[in-house]
């Protein structure tokens, strides 16, 4: 029974815990310009994260140690250092994102300016991660994560024509008032949102965090192929109901407070409190991750103690990182920068930073040495290797389409 | 290529990607001027949205303010970067300037007073600078039909 309670609580902090404000911004924005024609991106990112972390929760598993710490070792400090310093700066700005994200979301509910509530944030942020317990901050927001069901049931109580939405998903195109280039740079922002690198580290780190062992193997991959697809159907939630209500009225997403409009129209002030509630519990969530993953990189790679399941006088080093990250990350909201074209920016590095982040993880996974008997299969490894040639062509093409639309405009 | 010269390219793909380039040509200002009024519409017709649905009870009144500060926010970006786009000496481009412009004033004229009469609780101004606005987002919408 304690299993079964275990596999249900993982299953439903993956979902709640998948989206972000990536997600949130970035669905709500393709689905308010293109419809329902981008989705194949969002699912093709979700089949990705789904294989890469499952293989990182696996490595954790069987090895007991962080992902950065195999790599330095087992690929070369050189090797090490460019995974390192690509996927802090992209976690880094994801980090600035999520927290000007919490910021916009409670000035939402309060109509107080978010400049004014980002030092709270910090504070908050810090206060959780120095004091409370990690299994209980990754269930907490994990499970509030979830109430952004409410963009489900606004799905429905739109009444779309369900045959046309599955047309669009099933049949894609480009509308004809865009160009190829900018469809193709969304598609990788898509992609870049579903596949963001520091759910990776967290996820094979938490592992470690929770001491998996090779018999948690079972209950990892549940968490990931259950709950990553299950949280990907909310993205396509998000971006159905901006394609339902906003894409006819002109309406182009750049503020979270458009992200809400239409579960307002749908189903009015409860549920848009209920979106409030999910949009403060999914960034500040993704805060607490993306703020502990800068310290786990850093941590791991120079082999200092790492974790929340030492006290923090134990770790630390690992924990002044996450404290200066989060002092970079609340320094940067408070240049008055758009956090939502941090957010737009985060996406597309994360898609230009993802070979160097799961290049290393396929080679450890199919390294013996560390896995013993539980290396990649054949089916893993093909699968894997298809989905390093799109990283490493969407991770080519990001920047280039970048300057190319002017950042999709 | 090395860490620095990584950090390099993505900085300058950052200020890039944000640049607005001059318009040389009037087929460049046409297409400059389109892309100013499809993101203004945007910003009206959100607002126009928010409002509508404070009227028929669907949105929190601190919600709507914020959805429409942002818009009015945005709507003066757009009106500023469009300006300072130097035009090219044609009177074609002359009379695109203006028209632009007066949409985009008439737009920010309406989103203020509306955010004003927003914070007063007044109904009545509420709805009718609601209905000025959807007036100027016709004629957003009218202008990139004439001009695509």
């Amino acid at each position: 029974m304690k299993r079964i309670f275990g596999v249900a609580l993982g299953i439903l902090t993956a979902i709640g815990g998948f989206v972000d404000i990536g997600d949130l911004v970035t669905n709500a924005l393709v689905g308010s310009r293109f419809g329902l024609s981008l989705v194949w991106a969002t699912l093709v990112g979700v089949v990705g994260i789904c294989l890469y972390a499952e293989m990182s929760g696996r490595v954790a598993a069987i090895t007991g140690r962080g992902t950065f710490d195999l790599v330095r070792e087992r690929l070369g400090p050189r090797v090490g250092m460019a995974n390192l310093v690509a996927s802090f700066l992209v976690t880094l700005l994801t980090f600035a994102a999520e927290v000007g994200g919490v910021a916009l979301a409670l000035e939402l509910a309060t109509s107080v300016n978010y400049l004014l509530i980002v030092p709270i944030v910090g504070v908050a942020i810090w206060f959780v991660i120095w004091r409370v317990k990690f299994s209980v901050l990754e269930n907490t927001f994990g499970l509030l994560g979830l109430v952004l069901i409410v963009f489900g049931v606004a799905l429905w109580k739109l009444n779309p024509d369900w045959g046309d939405l599955f047309r669009q998903i099933s049949r894609p195109h480009k509308p004809t008032d865009e160009s190829l280039p900018v469809y193709f740079y969304y598609a990788i922002a898509l992609f870049g949102a579903a596949m963001t690198p520091y759910e990776v580290f967290f996820f094979s780190s938490g592992g470690v965090e929770e001491k998996w062992t090779k018999k948690d193997i079972i209950t990892e991959r549940v968490n990931v192929f259950v709950g990553f697809p299950l949280g990907g159907l909310l993205s396509v939630a998000i971006a159905a109901v901006a394609a339902l209500v906003l894409l006819p009225a002109n309406i182009q997403v750049d503020t979270i407070g458009q992200v809400g409009l239409p579960v307002a129209v749908a189903a009015g002030k409860i549920a848009l409190a209920i979106a409030i509630l999910g949009f403060v519990a999914a960034t500040f969530g993704a805060a607490l991750e993306t703020g502990l993953s800068c310290g786990y990189t850093v941590a791991q790679y120079y082999g200092w103690q790492w974790g929340k399941f030492v006290r923090p006088k134990e770790a630390s080093r690992f924990h002044l990182v996450v404290l200066m990250a989060l002092i970079a990350a609340v320094g940067t909201v408070l240049t008055t920068i758009d956090p939502v074209k941090i957010t737009e920016y985060s996406v597309v590095f994360s898609a230009v930073a993802l070979p160097l982040t799961y290049f290393p993880i396929l080679v450890i996974a199919n390294d013996p040495d560390y896995m013993g008997t539980e290396t990649n299969g054949r089916i893993s490894n093909f699968l894997a290797s298809i989905f390093l040639v799109i990283i490493v062509v969407a991770s080519v093409a990001a920047i280039p389409l970048m300057l190319y639309t002017k950042a999709g405009q | 290529m090395n860490v620095r010269a990584c950090l390099a390219v993505f900085t300058l793909a950052g200020v890039l990607s944000g640049c607005v380039g001059p318009a040389t040509t009037v087929a460049a200002y046409k297409g400059k001027a389109l892309h100013a009024a499809g993101d203004a519409l945007s910003q009206v017709e959100t607002a126009v949205l928010a409002a509508d649905s404070l009227l028929s009870g669907r949105l929190m009144q601190p919600y709507t303010e914020v959805v429409i500060s942002q818009a009015e926010t945005d709507l003066s970006s757009i009106q500023n970067s469009f300006d300072s786009i130097q035009p090219p000496n044609s009177a074609d481009s002359d009379k695109l300037r203006s028209t632009v412009d007066d949409m985009l004033s008439d737009g920010l004229t309406s989103l203020s007073e509306l955010r004003i009469a927003l914070r007063r609780s007044d109904t009545n101004t509420v709805r009718h600078r609601t209905d000025a606005l959807r007036h100027t987002a016709d004629q957003l919408d009218r202008f990139d039909e004439e001009h695509s």
